[in-house]
């Protein structure tokens, strides 16, 4: 496939890895941060860390959404499932997440009428085509997925659709980093950026992290060679004491994003005062809610919810993984309580989690808590 | 299934992919992926994109227009 080949050659990637080994410091260790989900399964499915000297730690971000879902919001939704006559929508990557009851597909083993779809244009369909019937879409993702929501919910508007309701759980990237950077225990020295989310944010709402904390951020693509030079660009600005927004992914990324897709977040959305993360806690001005021009659509405030919210198993670890402070088969269940077919963490649920990642592709032996 | 979407989890930006626009009707147009599938998409939010351009579609919604020809289905 063109482009894609181009990006997997293996003498490239050999060659940068050369490259890195000699940009690095022997006398110092480098923590970098991948934020994507995208970015650190492909590290995996890659073995890119095995061609990184020993003294660069790549650390496995909170850029998967559902892995930085708090059971409770889960909780929320699968109540809302539970409601007479109700449709449930959602991507079927959310169809195994646990809440404290159980997942969406054993909600819809008890009866719930739980639909998988593509697209929350196909939930919007569904609503249309059940004009009697609430029709729910669970809503997630960061700046590249809250988009495909606004579009759905203006095309909802304009169309006069009464029965169709959005769960907001959308995300923003930047308020995240900015509270990693401001914990104390944390220490990163460096970021690759994503690529999709600057596909609409574009590159300068980053500046931040290297004006104002002095950590260089390279946006980067998903493909092994993106990933690689990524690193070596870091390296070079590391070795040359400076810090700024680069910009690697520049064939397919506009340096500034998609301003008409900003005008649609800003239209449909509203920043919310706070939000709980999983692991990280609550992050001001770090997730969407739905403006009150919209509030018609807004679940939250449309359906009522009666369940009980729960707290995030304390047994599994997911919150120090996604700090960086522990590798995913650090944690107590890894591999053996909890796997991608039984998971008890949402890290291991998302093929971008961390722990599934490592787990699909680094030869994990099962039951083994060495 | 095509590779992109075999590695990657629906909600996570990754699984966006590119494709290039043969047709547009109104706010929907048709276009064809890296692996030769044919999809509707959405594309409110590119509104200078045209026929021949390739755009970056998550979710049935094209959220970018790239900025070179990146595909060749």
């Amino acid at each position: 496939m063109k482009y894609v080949d181009e990006f997997r050659d293996a003498r490239t990637i050999r060659r940068l890895a050369d490259e890195i080994a000699g940009l690095v410091d022997p006398g110092r260790t480098y923590r970098i941060m991948e934020i994507c989900g995208g970015h650190t399964h492909s590290i995996f499915r890659f073995g890119l860390s095995q061609l990184l000297p020993d003294n660069i730690d790549l650390i496995h971000g909170p850029g998967c959404p559902v892995c930085v879902l708090p059971m409770g919001r889960m909780d929320v939704g699968l109540a809302m499932a539970e409601q007479d006559g109700l449709i449930f929508t959602a991507f079927g990557d959310m169809m195994r997440v646990p809440g404290s009851t159980g997942s969406p597909l054993e909600s819809k083993a008890r009866g719930a009428d739980i639909r998988m779809v593509y697209s929350p244009l196909d939930a919007l369909k569904i609503a249309q085509e059940n004009p009697e019937r609430p029709v729910m879409f669970f809503a997630i993702g960061f700046e590249t997925t809250a988009p495909s929501t606004a579009v759905t919910i203006m095309r909802a508007k304009a169309a006069g659709v009464g029965n169709f309701f959005v769960f907001c759980n959308h995300i923003l990237v930047n308020p995240a980093i900015r509270a990693l950077l401001d914990m104390d225990d944390m220490r990163l020295d460096a970021f690759i950026g994503p690529g999709h989310v600057s596909t609409v944010i574009g590159c300068e709402p980053y500046r931040f992290i290297a004006e104002d904390y002095g950590r260089p951020i390279v946006v980067s693509g998903f493909e092994p060679v993106d990933i690689m030079q990524s690193i070596a660009m870091i390296l070079r600005q590391m070795k040359d004491g400076t810090a700024k927004v680069e910009n690697q992914y520049s064939r397919a990324l506009p340096w500034e994003g998609n301003p008409a897709a900003r005008a649609a977040l800003d239209l449909v959305f509203e920043t919310r005062d706070s939000f709980e993360w999983r692991g990280l806690g609550r992050i001001p001005h770090s997730a969407y809610a739905i403006r009150e021009e919209f509030a018609e659509f807004d679940a939250e405030k449309q359906i009522g919810v009666h369940g009980q919210t729960f707290p995030d198993p304390v047994e599994a670890q997911c919150g120090d993984v996604l700090k960086g402070a522990i590798k995913p088969r650090d944690c107590r269940l890894f591999g053996n309580a909890c796997t991608p077919e039984t998971p008890v963490g949402a890290l291991m649920v998302s093929s971008e989690g961390a722990c599934a990642a490592q787990y699909k592709y680094a030869d994990v032996t099962i039951g083994s808590t060495d | 299934m095509n590779d992109q979407q075999a590695r990657s989890c629906s909600v996570c930006a990754d699984a966006a992919e590119h494709a290039v626009i043969e047709s547009i009707a109104g706010s929907d147009a048709r276009a064809v992926t890296a692996t030769g599938e044919t999809v509707t998409i959405a594309i409110d939010l590119v509104p200078d994109a045209g026929v021949g351009d390739t755009v970056l579609v998550q979710q049935g919604v094209a959220i970018g227009r790239v900025p070179r020809r990146e595909i060749q289905p």
